[in-house]
């Protein structure tokens, strides 16, 4: 109605024509209130699955760690309780002992890796209950997009026929049409491609905030950080030790295999090598000061051994003398008895000597000197501490990895915490770790050495073991290669973020394998490691299964290897495996693979 | 465990990547259609091409 009639109306017609009015309006927003009623029904009802989900899986949660701690309760009292009775301790039953362990902490190890599920299986429901409305919205604004991809397709089919039954057409029409068809689902696809990709990025940016603030929470966090600076502290000489330690393994395999081809002049060579690294690597490993008191001690050994070594010859030869009636006894008594207490005197100085540098050797307060190179310090010890109560790993464990096995003992805590942190049980460490007692002597290649025993084992109980190792290897290997495959197959904007995101990563298992195993090992840097991220799908075959443990082949790729290469490889391939392990799931966490 | 949450403003510009998407596959479309059109008027040209190569013959 025009300003002139309005202004004309009566008051009842203008209360009239408002009525009128309202009236319409209300029946719009009744009509639009009913329209949209059907979809608030299927929200609150999705939401109310969704939050049924969320409280069943809470539920479970909450059961599987109450069993948790019944079956660590339970591991821990099997264990005292053996211990007690000396089951450990017993020839007899030591073997049981052990495998009983095995059986216990396995039992913890799958009610743990459940519990990871159903944590895992909650955090995406969390997720879409927290996010509903924009996945909704994101699925809204994708609709569109998917019924129009509908349309081209089929469209497209209709378009080569059209061309196929054309009046006049020809076999190269046909191929001509189907040509421009397959080039433009081809193009969609590429749009379509870097449509998610875009909204992924735009998602992922959120999400990754938030994951840096939330990751890796718990006690092990704090430890973390304090770990890792005492580690970059320690680089250098950590650094400088592993070289020795490398120069010294390639000797060392140089050497036995000049002694294997009857070359003893070279073996004698490389041998003399192995004794000037070995000294550089005592002085790395102890520190100077107590490498020099160690030396001196060395030096005085040498020193009051030629003193001894001359007493008792002088000793044999007045006894040989007196034999041959050369002297009195009176004469033998006189001078032997000076030449007695002068040896008795050096036993006593070698013996005091000698306990003086294993006291040492064995101090414990050595290697807590600033400039020693320390494995296991107290945070470390925490930090491992900290990462087995997680476990729950049984205290044989602990004790390994308490015990200063070099490297070995940091080693132990990352192994551990990499397959709590993704759910993985890995067997060449944990099987080993679980059944094998080490000493201190066994040196940092023990786990890899547990694996040869249980290749060579020919008994019942060996075949058994040979079987559950090998199919649990067979299966971490599949997965292997499965995230190998992914990652190498991801476009070159993913890949470009997750060089970023691995390099950014903080945690302690992305910086303890990349420089670890990288670094010292095959002298490459965070970026080498990287770059073996994307190229470890090719070269999976021969880098990363030189341990057939069911067809007890040692080996790497194609080749048939000696032992020590074995374990100096595979303890490097299994780390490297390790961390692909973490690059996966630093790119899952991100969002870069589904 | 405290979930994801994804910042409600990322909408609009998720909107946006996919209406974009939408022009695009549109244009593809449309080339699509005239490329197959093409091929048909080529397909009415050399019919008549030959129909009058025919006619021509039969004279």
């Amino acid at each position: 109605m025009d300003q002139e009639k309005i202004t004309q109306e009566s008051p009842l017609e203008k209360a009239k024509r408002l009525l009128a009015e309202k009236e319409s309006k209300d029946k719009e927003k009744n009509e639009a209130e009913a329209q949209k009623e059907p979809e608030n029904q299927a929200k609150e009802q999705t939401l109310e699955e969704l939050n049924s989900l969320k409280q069943e899986l809470e539920r479970q949660l909450n059961e599987m760690n109450f069993n948790v701690e019944i079956s660590r309760n339970e591991a821990h009292e099997t264990r005292d309780a053996m211990r007690g009775g000396g089951l450990d301790q017993s020839l007899d039953y030591k073997e049981e002992y052990s495998a009983i362990i095995s059986e216990a902490a396995d039992n913890l190890n799958s009610l743990r890796q459940e519990k990871n599920r159903i944590k895992a299986e909650l955090e995406v429901v969390n997720f879409n209950i927290e996010n509903f409305d924009i996945n909704k919205n994101i699925a809204e604004a994708k609709k569109d997009v998917q019924a129009e991809i509908a349309t081209v397709e089929q469209e497209s089919v209709e378009a080569i026929n059209q061309v196929k039954d054309y009046p006049g057409s020809n076999v190269q029409d046909l191929e001509a049409a189907q040509k421009i068809t397959v080039d433009s689902s081809q193009r969609i696809d590429q749009i379509i491609e870097n449509s998610d990709q875009a909204v992924d990025n735009i998602v992922t940016e959120d999400v990754s905030g938030e994951q840096k603030v939330e990751k890796y929470e718990g006690p092990i966090k704090e430890l973390e950080l304090q770990y890792r600076d005492i580690q970059n502290k320690k680089k250098p000489k950590n650094d400088q030790y592993n070289q020795l330690m490398s120069q010294w393994t390639k000797l060392s395999l140089e050497k036995n295999s000049a002694e294997a081809h009857g070359d003893e002049k070279k073996a004698l060579e490389l041998k003399g090598a192995m004794a000037t690294i070995s000294e550089k690597k005592e002085k790395i490993y102890l520190g100077e000061k107590k490498f020099e008191q160690l030396k001196q001690h060395q030096d005085k050994f040498k020193e009051l051994d030629g003193q001894l070594t001359a007493v008792l010859a002088e000793i044999r030869s007045l006894k040989e003398s007196k034999e041959q009636g050369e002297m009195s006894a009176e004469q033998y008594q006189n001078q032997i008895e000076p030449l007695i207490a002068k040896q008795n005197y050096l036993y006593e100085q070698i013996t005091k000597n000698n306990n003086e540098a294993d006291k040492i050797k064995n101090d414990k307060e050595f290697g807590k000197e600033e400039e020693s190179l320390e494995y296991l310090d107290g945070q470390e010890e925490q930090l491992i501490n900290a990462a087995k109560k997680e476990l729950g790993y049984d205290e044989s464990v602990q004790e390994i990895a308490t015990k200063k096995l070099g490297p070995l003992g940091a080693y132990d805590a990352h192994i551990l915490m990499l397959n709590n942190y993704l759910g993985l049980n890995l067997p060449v460490f944990s099987q080993d770790f679980k059944t094998r007692k080490l000493n201190k002597n066994e040196g940092w290649d023990s786990p890899i050495m547990g694996t040869h025993e249980i290749i060579n084992d020919n008994s019942p109980e060996g075949n058994k073991n040979r079987d559950i190792l090998g199919a649990k290897q067979e299966s971490v290997y599949n997965d292997y290669l499965e995230k190998t495959k992914k990652l190498a197959g991801l476009p070159e904007e993913s890949k470009k973020k997750l060089i970023k995101l691995v390099k950014e990563d903080n945690s302690l298992l992305t910086s303890a394998l990349s420089t670890e195993c990288f670094d010292s090992f095959d002298g490459l840097d965070i970026d080498g490691a990287i770059n073996h991220i994307f190229t470890a799908y090719s070269n999976s075959d021969k880098q990363c299964k030189p341990l057939d443990v069911k067809n007890r082949e040692v080996r790497i790729g194609d080749k048939t290897v000696d032992q020590d290469t074995l374990r100096n490889s595979a303890h490097y391939h299994s780390k490297k495996m390790m961390f692909i392990f973490t690059a996966f799931k630093i790119a899952q966490d991100n969002g870069l693979i589904g | 465990m405290s979930p994801k949450k994804i910042s409600p403003d990322k909408i609009d510009q998720i909107k946006t990547i996919y209406s974009q998407a939408l022009v695009d596959i549109r244009k593809i479309k449309k080339e699509r259609d005239e490329k197959i059109k093409e091929i048909l008027k080529s397909i009415d040209t050399n019919q008549i091409t030959n129909i009058l190569k025919d006619i021509r013959g039969t004279k």
